[in-house]
C-alpha cells in the first residue's frame, strides 16, 4: 500500500499512519478542512520539505514524548508533529514553514492511532496523486530544506541529507 | 535480573560500540535503527540519578562536569557534536537529547575503534621478521642513554629503522582520513580533546573514520590547543601501545600512525605553520614529563629494592645471632 504505518518502541501501541499525495490541486480547501472541527485530526505537511519518512518517524517519537511529559510546545499532538518535525524552537514559524500552503502541490498527510475509516474520508478529500511514499526524495526542494534545516557544503559532502535533518531534529533543545 | 544484566551491560566500557567518556549507556533499537542510549548528566550539578549506574571515569581523565573549563554536560557535548558536524567531521548522530534528564540517544556505530585496528595489526605481524631485530635495539638504546627514556624517543630511533615497513592498508588509510579529519575540525575551530585508541571508529560499512567522546570539546582558534589536541591523540595511543600484549612492536605501529596522521593533518589543515611550531613545544613538554614519571617511578622501585634488602639483611643478622 502507499501508505505506512510507523511503530515506537518505547510507546508500544502507538502507531503513525503516512500518506502521499502529489500533485495537489485542492491544498486550498484542505487547509480550510483543518479548522473544521468535525474532520478528523491530521498533521499536514509541505512533503516538499521532508526527504526521508524516518523525519517523521522521529518527529512523531518527539511528539509522543512531549506529550507523555506532559510538556507539549503546540496546542495538540498533530500540530507538535509539525513543530518537532523542524529544526528551530520557533514553533509559529514551524508551522509556517513545514505546514501546508494554498499553493502546495505535495501533501504529507500523518495521524496518529489512525483508523483506515478516518484515512479513506481524508484521501477523499484530497484532489491529489496517492504515491508511494519511496517518492519523498523526488519531491523534496533541497536547496529550501537546506535553508531550513542550515545544513552546510561541508557537512553534505560526508551526510546524506536526511541524517543531517534527523541530528537537527534530535539536537533541536540545544540549538 | 534485568537489573544486573543492565547494570553489567553499562560496566563495560567498551564494546563495539563507540563510547569514549560516558557514565552509563545502553544498546537499544530506536526506530528501526541501532542506536545507544547516554546519560550525559545535566552538567554544573550531580548526574541524573535514575539511570547511571557508576560514577563518571575517574578525574585524571578529565571531569565530565567541567573540571577542565568546559560546561560538561548533555548541553556541552550535543553541541559540541552539531558544530563538528557542520564542519563535515563524522560524529554519531544524534536521535534525541532531552534537557531535563540529561539523556541523549545517538546513532549506534558499528565498527572497530582505531585502537582494535593497532591490536589487530599487532598481532598479524608476528610472522613479520622485521620488525624483530628492532625491538633489541630499542631496549639496548635505552640502557645507553638513560635509564628512562622516554618511549617517544625509543619509539623515534625505532621508527627510523622500521621506515621501510609500511602500514597495513586499513590502518594507513584510517590514519590518512583521521588527519583530514582532526584538519576539519581544528580549521574549524574546535578541538576534541579526547582523543584515544577509543574515540575514533572506523565505520564498518565505508570505512569512514568517526569521532566520538565529544564530553571535552571546546571551540578555539589558539594553536596552543590544537597542538595539544593532537599531542594527546600520540600519548593515548603510546600509552596504549604500552600496555598491550607486545609493547614494543605495538608503540612502533602507534608511532608510524600518528606519524601518518601528522602528515595527513599537515597537508590539509590551512593553520598547520602555528600548529606546528606549538607542536614541538608541546611534546617536548610531554615527553619530559613522561621521563620524570618513570624516572620517579624507577627510584621508587630501586628504593623499595634497597629496603627489602636492608629488611632481608637483618633478617639473616638475627638468624645467626639466634644461630649461635
Amino acid at each position: 500500500m502507499s501508505q505506512s504505518v510507523l511503530e515506537f518502541e518505547t510507546f508500544p501501541g502507538r502507531t503513525l499512519t503516512l500518506a502521499l499525495f502529489k500533485n495537489c490541486k485542492n491544498s486550498k480547501d484542505v487547509r480550510a478542512a483543518i479548522r473544521d472541527p468535525t474532520m478528523t485530526e491530521f498533521a499536514y505537511i509541505n512533503a516538499a520539505l521532508i526527504v526521508d519518512p524516518f523525519l517523521v518517524h522521529l518527529a512523531g517519537y518527539r511528539a509522543l514524548a512531549a506529550e507523555s511529559s506532559g510538556r507539549l510546545n503546540s496546542k495538540s499532538l498533530h500540530t507538535e508533529l509539525i513543530y518537532d518535525i523542524s529544526g528551530t524552537r520557533h514553533v509559529a514559524e514551524s508551522l509556517k514553514r513545514f505546514g501546508i500552503t494554498d499553493e502546495c502541490k505535495s501533501l504529507l498527510v500523518a495521524r496518529f492511532d489512525c483508523k483506515p475509516e478516518e484515512l479513506a474520508a481524508l484521501k477523499s478529500r484530497i484532489q491529489g496523486e496517492e504515491v508511494p511514499l519511496s517518492e519523498l526524495a523526488s519531491l523534496a526542494d533541497l536547496n529550501l530544506i537546506d535553508k531550513y534545516y542550515k545544513l552546510t557544503k561541508a557537512e553534505l559532502q560526508v551526510r546524506s541529507r536526511a541524517d543531517a535533518a534527523a541530528f537537527r531534529i534530535g539536537a533541536k533543545d540545544f540549538l | 535480573m534485568a537489573e544486573s544484566i543492565e547494570a553489567g551491560v553499562a560496566r563495560l566500557p567498551e564494546t563495539d560500540v563507540t563510547s569514549g567518556a560516558l557514565e552509563s549507556y545502553k544498546l537499544i533499537t530506536f526506530l528501526g535503527r541501532p542506536a545507544i542510549v547516554l546519560t550525559l548528566g545535566t552538567g554544573g550539578g550531580p548526574s541524573s540519578g535514575e539511570r547511571s549506574h557508576k560514577r563518571s571515569r575517574p578525574n585524571d581523565a578529565g571531569d565530565l562536569r567541567g573540571g577542565d573549563g568546559a560546561p560538561g554536560g548533555i548541553r556541552q557535548v550535543v553541541r559540541s557534536m552539531l558544530r563538528a558536524q557542520k564542519l563535515g567531521v563524522l560524529v554519531p548522530l544524534v536521535y534525541d537529547a532531552d534537557v531535563v534528564s540529561g539523556v541523549a540517544v545517538m546513532e549506534a556505530v558499528a565498527g572497530p575503534r582505531l585502537r582494535d585496528l593497532l591490536a589487530a595489526a599487532v598481532a598479524g605481524s608476528e610472522s613479520g621478521s622485521a620488525s624483530r631485530p628492532e625491538p633489541e635495539q630499542v631496549q639496548e638504546q635505552q640502557q645507553v642513554v638513560e635509564p628512562s627514556a622516554a618511549a617517544a624517543d625509543a619509539a623515534a630511533s625505532a621508527a627510523g629503522t622500521t621506515a621501510s615497513k609500511p602500514l597495513p592498508p586499513e590502518l594507513d588509510r584510517t590514519a590518512t582520513l583521521l588527519g583530514r579529519t582532526l584538519a576539519k575540525l581544528h580549521d574549524g575551530g574546535q578541538v576534541h580533546n579526547n582523543l584515544s585508541g577509543a574515540t575514533v571508529v572506523l565505520r564498518e560499512n565505508d570505512g569512514a573514520v568517526v569521532l566520538t567522546g565529544f564530553s571535552r570539546s571546546f571551540n578555539t582558534i589558539v594553536a596552543l590547543d590544537k597542538a595539544q589536541d593532537l599531542a594527546a591523540l600520540e600519548t593515548a595511543l603510546l600509552e596504549e601501545a604500552a600496555a598491550a600484549q607486545q609493547p614494543q612492536r605495538a608503540v612502533i605501529f602507534a608511532t608510524q600512525v600518528f606519524d601518518k596522521v601528522l602528515s595527513s593533518y599537515r597537508s590539509s589543515s590551512h593553520l598547520w605553520s602555528a600548529t606546528h611550531n606549538k607542536l614541538a613545544d608541546v611534546r617536548r613538554t610531554t615527553g619530559a614529563r613522561q621521563q620524570e614519571q618513570q624516572h620517579q617511578h624507577a627510584t621508587k622501585r630501586a628504593k623499595r629494592d634497597a629496603e627489602e634488602d636492608a629488611a632481608e639483611e637483618e633478617q639473616k643478622e638475627d638468624g645467626a645471632t639466634c644461630g649461635e
